[in-house]
């Protein structure tokens, strides 16, 4: 029973707090959006995110896929996706990515700024 | 008649697409039933997971030698599928005239391959593999997806196209860029 109620607290908490910035500070929740891997090719090629929203890769085809990186100043890399498995990562900057399996399949994230122009990646390095 | 046109122009090298094997000669074109096509697709898949680990041990050339990773995890992938509709079906593949054939055409193929080392073993896996793939898209199309029964069979042949397709650019590539 005690144990019940910490979970119902634990899970409220986790429900509510992570909204609660976006309501204060008067931003839209990050969305999540969709590419499917189908015939050997992301679909939608090229999505269109806000900073902070979040890509979920599903693989449709019967053979394995993954995503990563084209831009070694951005490099990040999905785990393997087998057959009707899903990944998920946020995304602040935009850039080309490539299946790691098949250099034909080849896709871009594109980051719009808040105002809704595309956000531009500055570069820091000396 | 067909079948043997076939096997005739792509032992060796296979450099023939597979197209003549639809071409005509419909009459006497054998009735393909869904286990007959399951031994294909499983044949068709062992040869190039056979001829892609040749590659992974004696392919000199970076790209020729990832061509060969790729052609195995796929088509193991493809196969592992292809095992577990049959046997959710409870078909058992029936190899067939075309499958044993198939079989033993790439015996020979593989036995010249293994015997060619350094760029000739690249140059000649890799145009291998351009024309398997063009002659098995070929057939896949053009025989085993109207043959087809079963529709999770046919929804398989039809989703396996795309794969071969991107294998078929990919070799190519990789052959433009072995010449």
């Amino acid at each position: 029973m005690k144990t019940n109620i910490i979970w119902a607290i634990a899970l409220f908490a986790g429900a509510v707090v992570p909204a609660v910035p976006c309501l204060f500070a008067g931003e839209p929740p990050a969305t999540t959006h969709v590419v499917h891997i189908r015939s050997m090719a992301f679909n939608p090629k090229v999505v269109t995110i806000a900073p902070g929203d979040a890509i979920t890769w599903i693989n449709d085809d019967i053979v394995m896929h993954g995503a990563k990186s084209s831009d070694p100043k951005n490099p990040w890399q999905s785990k393997d996706l087998l057959a009707h498995a899903s990944w998920t990562k946020r995304f602040e900057r935009g850039g080309a990515y490539v299946c790691p399996y098949h250099p034909t399949m080849t896709g871009e994230i594109v980051v719009t700024a808040k105002g809704g122009g595309r956000a531009e990646d500055h570069d820091t390095a000396p | 008649m067909k079948t043997s046109r076939f096997l005739t122009l792509t032992a060796g090298f296979l450099l023939a697409p597979l197209v003549l094997l639809a071409e005509g000669d419909n009459a006497t074109a054998p009735k393909l039933t869904d286990a007959n096509i399951a031994a294909i697709v499983v044949a068709a898949n062992d040869i190039d997971i056979h001829a892609g680990k040749l590659a992974e041990k004696q392919a000199e050339n970076a790209d020729a030698k990832g061509l060969g990773e790729m052609m195995v995890r796929d088509h193991t992938a493809v196969n592992q599928q292809a095992k577990d509709l049959v046997t959710k079906l409870n078909v058992t593949p029936e190899p067939n005239d075309l499958s044993r054939k198939l079989r033993a055409v790439a015996k020979k193929t593989y036995a010249e391959l293994k015997s060619k080392h350094g760029a000739e073993f690249d140059r000649a896996y890799v145009a291998n593999e351009v024309a398997y793939h063009q002659s098995v898209i070929s057939v896949v199309q053009t025989m085993l997806i109207p043959a087809a029964h079963n529709a999770e069979l046919k929804t398989l042949l039809e989703q396996v196209v795309p794969a071969l397709q991107a294998h078929l650019e990919h070799a190519k590539h990789v052959q433009a860029e072995l010449k």
